[in-house]
């Protein structure tokens, strides 16, 4: 699938979730503080393991070789 | 799965600290359930964002908080993973070279997820590189006494959950393009674009 492809049906997500979202209101402080606390604690499990150098890059080369499989 | 129009309508709400924070509405018979998909980079990854996603609620006492071992949905699963997706092509369309990876927290909810992967992966395929992958890890599992709604009516079971903030990765052992034969054993689940770069 190319790019332009990917774009245009996101672009038409987009285009149709702006006419559902019209005029409601966006979150607020206290449901996106909510929601960071969440995203942070979850990735907390990988901050971890790649607060080491050395598992970073063993983490982007074990990528890097899957995709050559 | 119809990335167009069987999924609900995302908002974006924006990007906090560089959490990419996304939400919608799953609505069933008038019943609204608010859910959240967030994406926060990996310290010190450029590249790599852990997803995570639950439903929007109040505690006890008022307060907001992301609940990601809620039972509570309007038995629209399909739609509901259509729209994740499709927030994450939203998020790899602007951010093309990034990874994203998926923990699942419980027992049950990681074994749905990727069986519901499995049986659309021809189509996911279409638009994402789907992986998995293996690690090893200590983690301590806590059993949680649990509501679920199911045809308005309130069960309590008791459910086994990885406490995240225990879970400690010794490390990664590898990472393959997904496979439904293999698929019960993956620790996590990595989606990029792949392809579509060439």
């Amino acid at each position: 699938m190319s790019r332009n492809k990917l774009n245009n049906i996101v672009q038409k997500q987009i285009a149709k979730s702006t006419e559902f979202w019209a005029g409601k209101p966006k979150l607020g402080i206290e449901e996106l503080s909510a929601i960071e606390i969440f995203a942070k604690n979850k990735g907390k499990i990988l901050d971890k393991y790649c607060s080491l150098d050395d598992n970073k890059s063993k983490l982007e080369k074990l990528f890097v070789a899957s995709l050559k499989r | 799965m119809d990335f167009i129009n069987d999924i609900y309508s995302v908002s974006f709400e924006g990007i906090i600290k560089n959490v990419h924070q996304y939400r919608f509405i799953s609505t069933v018979d008038s019943n609204d359930i608010i859910k959240i998909v967030s994406l926060s980079p990996i310290d010190g990854m450029a590249e790599w964002f852990n997803l995570g996603f639950g439903n929007l609620e109040k505690n006890d006492a008022g307060e907001f908080f992301v609940n990601d071992i809620s039972e509570k949905n309007n038995i629209d699963f399909d739609k509901v993973l259509a729209t994740v997706f499709s927030c994450l092509m939203q998020f790899l369309n602007n951010n093309p070279y990034s990874r994203i990876i998926f923990f699942g927290n419980t027992e049950h909810k990681h074994i749905t997820y990727k069986r519901k992967i499995s049986a659309n992966l021809e189509q996911l395929q279409e638009f994402f590189l789907v992986q998995g992958g293996y690690a090893n890890f200590n983690v301590t599992i806590i059993e949680k006494e649990q509501e679920i709604l199911k045809k308005n009516k309130l069960f309590k079971r008791t459910i086994r959950i990885k406490d995240t903030y225990s879970m400690n990765i010794n490390y990664i052992e590898s990472i393959e393009i997904f496979n439904i034969q293999k698929s019960k054993d993956y620790h996590f689940v990595l989606i990029s674009l792949g392809d579509i770069l060439n």
